[in-house]
């Protein structure tokens, strides 16, 4: 999968459209979009549509979960007639700080990629990270440019204010092009997967034993699969009303 | 229960009871009222001190929080624990446990492995440190208190977030012994903590309780179910404490509990001082109370006590004993009153005694008095002197009350009394008997000198006493007695100087001496009178009859006249015999006997064509019987005879005797129809007052003042005043005892009615009466008159 241009206007929508709702018409505008960017660069034998739905043991569907699909090197046994390439954006992902909580509160980017974290608030913030993916920690004043990180490692980063306790975001870094977040019906859709094995890993901020990982392969057979992860209840966090300036 | 009689007693149980009654509610209210308020105060202390403990407890654990928190929440912390660099976490637990002076501080891996652990943390084992984190979850950031392996521990676990969990971080105190002291220094309770064993029976892990009571509170409190935050007594080693218990975490059953003691004894020791300080007062008070009325008592008692034994002196007869002493007060008032009413007696006592012996008419003594007097003057006397007793009789007396009144028949007593006074020479003991008799005591060894005193004391009334301007002639008699000669004491020789009065009375003798022939005649009273009661029985007794005549000699009536045909004595006249029947009442048999007989007499008279009322005499004592007037009536009816053949003759002294019980029987006679005449009219003293008031239809003339009665004589006026008035009155006069014809003809004269006596006719039997009747009828050419 290939990353083309992309106007940043619509980019900026798309992720805009996270925090609302999101409808189906939505998400196959989206579909629409990405797929009509990508120029299918060699005819080998791939599943046009991939889908995987998340869901819990109840069958709940899970939401905001990452699934990543990734080459298997382990088994080999079938391996993808083509190794997708990774498309890093060239311009930095935005991550904002706004009405005091991370916007978008999570972000899949891949290795490479930059991310540029705007404070859009009245207020300051100290964003830090002890990930092993990325470890920082800096203020972030009203009306002062936004630091950029570059993100060269894979993996979760957890993303806090020391100010402000109850803010959280998640940056998840990968090294896959197949790597999306579940939609409200816990459903994820990968265009052109190459058929072969693939290691499956699904990743969620509630998750109670670590990541998801699993082996699946892809096939025309099998397009769409079920994916069954165990999360724990969301933590109540006390996040103050704004009523004074005090933020 | 009955009262001791002693006034002191009294007033002792008295005023006891009286303290009591107002001491033993004060004491019961104050030990209710204390007891009350130390019960009172115990609940509250206890209940206050245990909701501080809960309070402090509830602190420590916000505080423990609180510092919990803020570790958990330092970066520098997070930091260490995110990047996992355990010296740094280490050396962090270990400045924040210090700061907080907590017993304990862990970090944990979110996985519940340790991290790093200070303190008596190191001593939990892991497995219990699992125990709490599922609780510590709960928790929500505030403290717990959790049973541990045998102990408490208040802790509170935090998790780290950055900005998701990272781990957790925990402090904690112990509650041992060493908290429960503190504790119960700050709250003023014994404080037992309880933590539960394996099996949930709770186990004491700390008391600050002597270790010998542990056993006992272990018992009372080793059920869950006991520890219910409900106040409770408790015995803990023979002491009694006020308990409240309650779970100090929110598991079902309990496995950490605290139990708060007060002791009671303890709570109310200030309440007790206070009821023991009243007791002893109270105790003091009924002490003072009984000393204090003994002593009141004491003071009113004794000198009631003296009185009792003054007036026992008094009564024994000294006579000059007084109360006095050291009175006061009403004491001394009550025996003032009491000394002069002892003074009053004293003063009518001699009275009473004077009274009792003196005549109060002449101040001569009196029967008693002379008696007295005269026995005592005897045996002072030597034996060869010559006691002589006379008793005088001033003979004129009644017929100068009867006539003159009493102020002057007193006067006349008073002169005689004055007279025999004056006349007798010492030594001599004079006293006034009865109405008209005197005694008088005469000691002289000359017989003759006594007699001739005597003589001379006669000779004094030959001339008239001289009483209000008024010359009264009085008669006297005199019997005399001598001791020794006569009789061999005093009451001898007076009954026998009575004796020979009675003789000179009848003999109209101035002075009779006793001889023993007249007590022979008093036997034969005695006598007689038994004898008497036979003779009604066996008809010894008849009936004699006189003739009443007019002043022209025509028969009116007849009166009948008890004659005795005694077996022994022979005919014996009722002067001798009535006179005794009177005093024992025998009288009252005789009178019926005789009214019964002159009614068979009439009856048999009528038959023969004699038709005159016959008089019978009856007595004083047939007046006094009520049945009298019936008797009557019955005997009259039963030989079916008119009343007016029958009349009453009743003397002028019986009349007076009994006048109220006269007068009835007299009206009730009279309504039978019997006619009444008054019998010796002049002898008695009636006065015409009562007279006039009485049912008497005739008047009979004593014979004393017909006797020799000729118009010149002082007796003539009598007699026709006596006419005049008993005319005036509607009686018919009758004069007794006519024997010549000078009498007769002065009767005429003074204009009396009728006539009756020997110079017509004695009495007679009954058939000489009739043919005396027809005789005197035929003789006189006049028949006998029916008068009814």
């Amino acid at each position: 999968m290939v990353f083309r241009f992309v106007p940043e206007e619509f980019l900026r929508w798309l992720q805009s459209s996270q925090r609302a709702p999101r409808t189906g018409v939505q998400v196959l505008a989206t579909i629409v979009v990405i797929a009509a960017a990508l120029v299918p660069p060699t005819t080998f034998a791939a599943v046009p549509q991939f889908r995987l739905v998340v869901s819990d043991a109840r069958g709940v569907a899970i939401p905001d979960a990452v699934v990543m699909l990734r080459v298997s090197e382990i088994s080999g046994k079938t391996t993808p007639t083509s190794r997708p390439r990774l498309a890093v954006p060239a311009t930095p992902v935005v991550i904002q700080q706004l009405d005091r909580e991370f916007v978008p509160r999570i972000t899949v980017v891949p290795v490479g990629a930059r991310v540029s974290l705007p404070n859009n608030d009245a207020v300051p913030h100290s964003v830090y990270s002890f990930s092993p993916a990325k470890q920082f920690e800096f203020d972030v004043y009203v009306g002062s440019s936004p630091q950029v990180l570059m993100l060269d490692k894979s993996g979760i980063i957890t993303l806090g204010c020391n100010i402000h306790d109850w803010m959280v975001g998640y940056i998840v870094v990968v090294d896959t092009p197949f790597a999306q977040t579940s939609d409200a019906r816990g459903t994820v859709s990968f265009a052109n997967v190459p058929e072969g094995d693939y290691e499956l890993r699904v990743w969620h901020s509630q998750q109670r034993a670590g990541e998801h990982v699993a082996q699946i392969s892809v096939a025309e057979a099998a397009r769409s699969q079920a994916v069954v992860i165990d999360i724990a209840p969301p933590r109540a966090r006390y996040k103050p009303p704004l009523t004074l300036k005090r933020y | 229960m009955r009262l001791p009689n002693s006034l002191h007693a009294r007033i002792g149980l008295f005023s006891l009871a009286l303290f009591l009654i107002v001491q033993i509610p004060t004491l019961v209210l104050a030990y209710r009222a204390t007891n009350d308020v130390a019960h009172a105060r115990l609940s509250a202390d206890l209940d206050h001190g245990t909701r501080t403990f809960r309070r402090i407890l509830d602190e420590r654990g916000v505080q423990l929080a609180l510092a919990t928190r803020v570790l958990a929440s330092d970066f520098a912390f997070r930091k260490a624990l995110a990047l996992a660099e355990p010296a740094t976490i280490q050396s962090v637990l270990e400045n924040h446990s210090a700061r907080l002076r907590a017993d304990f501080g862990l970090v944990l891996s979110p996985s519940r492995a340790v991290v790093a652990s200070t303190g008596t943390a190191a001593a939990a084992s892991s497995q219990v440190l699992a125990a709490i984190a599922p609780e510590a979850e709960e928790s929500a950031g505030r403290s717990i208190i959790l049973s541990l392996d045998r102990r408490l521990v208040q802790i509170a676990v935090v998790p780290v977030l950055a900005p998701d969990p990272i781990g957790w971080t925990a402090f904690g105190w112990d509650l041992d012994q060493h908290a429960a002291n503190d504790l119960k220094q700050l709250v003023d309770l014994e404080i037992t903590f309880l933590s539960a064993t394996d099996n949930g029976a709770l186990q004491i892990s700390a008391s600050t309780l002597p270790p010998s009571l542990h056993e006992d509170v272990r018992r009372q409190f080793s059920s869950a179910g006991a520890v219910n935050s409900q106040m409770l007594t408790v015995d803990l080693g023979g002491e009694t404490y006020a308990s409240s218990s309650f779970p100090l975490d929110g598991r079902q059953p309990p496995r950490a509990a605290v139990v708060t003691h007060q002791s009671v004894a303890k709570a109310t020791a200030p309440f007790k001082q206070l009821t023991d300080l009243l007791t002893t007062l109270s105790i003091l008070g009924v002490a003072g109370c009984v000393l204090g009325s003994s002593l009141l008592a004491g003071a009113i008692a004794r000198p009631i006590r003296s009185l009792t034994a003054m007036t026992e002196a008094m009564r024994a007869g000294e006579t000059r004993a007084h109360l006095g002493g050291k009175l006061t007060g009403e004491l001394q008032g009550l025996a003032s009153s009491f000394n002069r009413l002892v003074d009053t007696l004293r003063l009518r006592d001699a009275e009473v005694l004077h009274l009792a012996y003196f005549d109060s008419l002449t101040e001569l003594h009196n029967r008693v008095g002379f008696v007295k007097a005269a026995s005592e003057f005897t045996s002072r006397a030597t034996p060869d002197a010559h006691a002589v007793v006379a008793i005088l009789d001033v003979a004129s007396s009644t017929q100068i009350n009867g006539i003159l009144g009493h102020e002057v028949g007193d006067e006349v007593t008073r002169a005689v009394a004055a007279m025999l006074a004056a006349a007798l020479p010492e030594p001599r003991i004079v006293g006034r008997l009865t109405r008209d008799e005197f005694a008088v005591l005469l000691l002289d060894p000359d017989e003759e000198a006594c007699h001739a005193t005597l003589r001379m004391l006669i000779a004094q009334f030959d001339k008239p006493l001289q009483v209000v301007s008024q010359s009264i002639d009085a008669r006297i008699h005199v019997g005399w007695a001598q001791l020794h000669d006569d009789g061999p004491d005093l009451a001898t020789i007076m009954r026998r100087a009575d004796m020979a009065l009675n003789v000179a009375k009848a003999r109209q003798s101035p002075l009779v001496r006793f001889d023993h022939a007249m007590e022979a005649d008093t036997h034969t009273h005695f006598a007689l009178l038994s004898d008497l009661k036979i003779a009604v029985a066996s008809s010894q007794l008849e009936l004699h009859y006189q003739p009443k005549l007019s002043i022209n000699a025509q028969v009116m009536g007849l009166e009948a006249l008890l004659r005795w045909n005694h077996p022994r004595r022979g005919l014996l006249m009722p002067d001798a015999f009535i006179a005794i029947a009177e005093q024992t009442g025998a009288v009252r048999e005789v009178t019926r006997y005789v009214i019964t007989a002159a009614v068979k007499q009439q009856v048999s008279w009528l038959a023969d064509g004699i038709r005159l009322p016959i008089a019978v005499n009856i007595s004083a004592r047939d007046l006094q019987d009520e049945s009298f007037p019936l008797f009557v009536a019955t005997t009259l009816a039963d030989h079916a005879v008119d009343a007016a053949t029958l009349s009453f003759e009743i003397t002028e002294r019986a009349l007076m005797d009994n006048l109220e019980a006269t007068a009835q029987t007299l009206r009730a006679l009279q309504k039978i129809g019997i006619r009444i005449a008054l019998d010796d009219y002049g002898t008695g003293y009636a006065t015409l007052t009562h007279i006039s008031q009485l049912p008497v239809s005739e008047l009979k003339i004593d014979r004393s003042f017909v006797t020799d009665l000729t118009p010149n004589t002082r007796n003539f006026a009598i007699v026709l005043s006596t006419v005049e008035m008993g005319h005036r009155l509607g009686m018919t006069v009758v004069a007794e005892g006519v024997e010549t014809v000078s009498e007769l003809e002065a009767l005429r004269k003074s204009g009396c009615d009728e006539v009756q006596g020997y110079y017509f006719s004695k009495p007679m039997a009954a058939d000489a009466t009739r043919i005396w009747i027809k005789v005197h009828t035929s003789a006189n050419k006049v028949p006998a008159r029916a008068t009814f």
